[in-house]
């Protein structure tokens, strides 16, 4: 709608400029523009003369105007067209990259997501992106025997994908494989200080005690870290008590001494004859692992006992109270 | 081969000569709060026993040495 007031009257015929900011030239029929290299006819909707960069674009005809995208791109001056929008948008080739690209990626963001979802303890276990990469199912320079059906699968799929496919597939194979490794090595990353942690051992007055990596012993961990009771039962002038202390239970022996005995393969008499119990939990800063009691095969102990071991010195807040009548 | 299993080994071949070792081994067992530390206290006292009581080591050096492997594989090291 007009604005009042606001008119524009070209009656003179005065202002010179036209379609794109283009110069008429009014030589020929008083209806071209003047594009610089070439003189365009909006009539004929071609150029007057051929492409000066003609040989460069074979695919197109020598007097087309903006490579024949009018909606997407403009003709600068007469050589090549500029697009203002990506050319994804309107050639069908690179609309197929483009959608390639990106199924390619959401199908990686998914199977990283239903793969760290399905079990997040499980990443924790994972010291370095190679293994990360190998569960995600890209990596075969870990390749072990019993995983070699996974790895044909891959080397199938490369070959459907990449090697036979068309423009599409190899597109989408190669976007979500990236996608992949960038995402293995960023959770590397960031599993990098509970990768060191899984290396953690201590040293105890026997020898040496390592972290356990079992998905037990890690919740085991997390729990100590944030101010677990630690438990321990023994006979006075015989076991280890305060600093010197070094192996601790996350569970109190006292409340089902059978199940404590198994679960954390000590003989039963261990916790019904013993005479005290300390509890403690870790000082700030300590080193500690976390294992599995451990049994022998065929055993009655399951092992599955989460113990904890501190460095010496290690706990804090220690506090022994005798048993009495424990047997009975 | 757990502790239980090497103290049982011990038996067999240390009554009579030896009997005070069984009683240390039971000791170390008895006074364990957990698994890992009775398995680390046995393992300690038999490996100690090659410079303690030559004779005695030699007795069960293969079952001593089994018991120390498979406290290794359990992430427990034996110094």
């Amino acid at each position: 709608m007009q604005m009042p007031g606001r008119i524009y009257n070209n009656s003179s015929n005065t202002y010179r400029y036209g379609f794109n900011g283009k110069e008429k030239d009014g030589d020929i029929d008083g209806n071209n523009y003047d594009y610089g290299f070439r003189i365009y006819n909006p009539g004929l909707v071609r150029f007057l003369s051929v492409d000066p960069l003609q040989k460069k674009y074979p695919e197109l005809t020598p007097y087309q105007f903006a490579s024949n995208c009018p909606i997407g791109a403009v003709d600068l001056d007469g050589l090549e067209a500029v697009w203002y929008t990506t050319p994804v948008m309107f050639s069908p080739k690179s609309a197929m990259i483009g959608k390639a690209v990106a199924d390619g990626v959401k199908a990686s963001v998914k199977k990283t997501w239903s793969f760290v979802t399905s079990d997040m303890w499980k990443a924790s276990t994972y010291i370095n992106a190679e293994e990360l990469l190998f569960e995600s199912g890209v990596s075969m320079s870990s390749v072990k025997v019993s995983q070699t059906p996974m790895v044909n699968a891959k080397v199938d799929d490369f070959i459907k994908n990449v090697i036979n496919g068309d423009i599409y597939s190899r597109t989408r194979y190669i976007s979500e494989f990236t996608t992949d490794v960038l995402t293995a090595y960023i959770t590397s990353k960031g599993l990098g200080s509970i990768g060191s942690f899984a290396n953690n051992f201590v040293k105890t007055n026997f020898g040496i005690a390592k972290q356990s990596l079992t998905i037990g012993a890690l919740k085991g961990a997390a729990e100590v870290k944030t101010g677990a009771t630690l438990y321990r039962i023994g006979t006075q002038g015989v076991s280890a008590q305060g600093e010197a202390a070094q192996f601790w239970s996350l569970e109190n022996p006292l409340l089902d001494p059978e199940g404590y005995a198994k679960k954390y393969n000590v003989p039963l008499a261990n916790v019904k004859n013993a005479n005290f119990i300390e509890v403690a939990t870790l000082k700030k800063g300590a080193n500690f692992v976390t294992r599995e009691a451990g049994s022998a095969p065929g055993s009655a102990n399951t092992g599955k006992g989460i113990e904890v071991v501190v460095d010496k010195a290690g706990t804090t807040n220690n506090k022994i109270t005798p048993i009495t009548n424990n047997s009975q | 081969m757990d502790y239980q299993h090497i103290l049982n080994k011990a038996k067999d071949k240390y009554s009579g000569d030896f009997d005070y070792i069984i009683q240390e081994i039971e000791n170390c067992i008895a006074s364990g709060s957990t698994g890992g530390e009775i398995s680390s206290m046995v393992g300690k006292y038999l490996k100690d026993l090659k410079i303690k009581n030559n004779v005695a080591y030699l007795l069960l050096e293969k079952d001593i040495q089994s018991y120390l492997n498979e406290c290794k594989k359990q992430g427990l090291e034996i110094i």
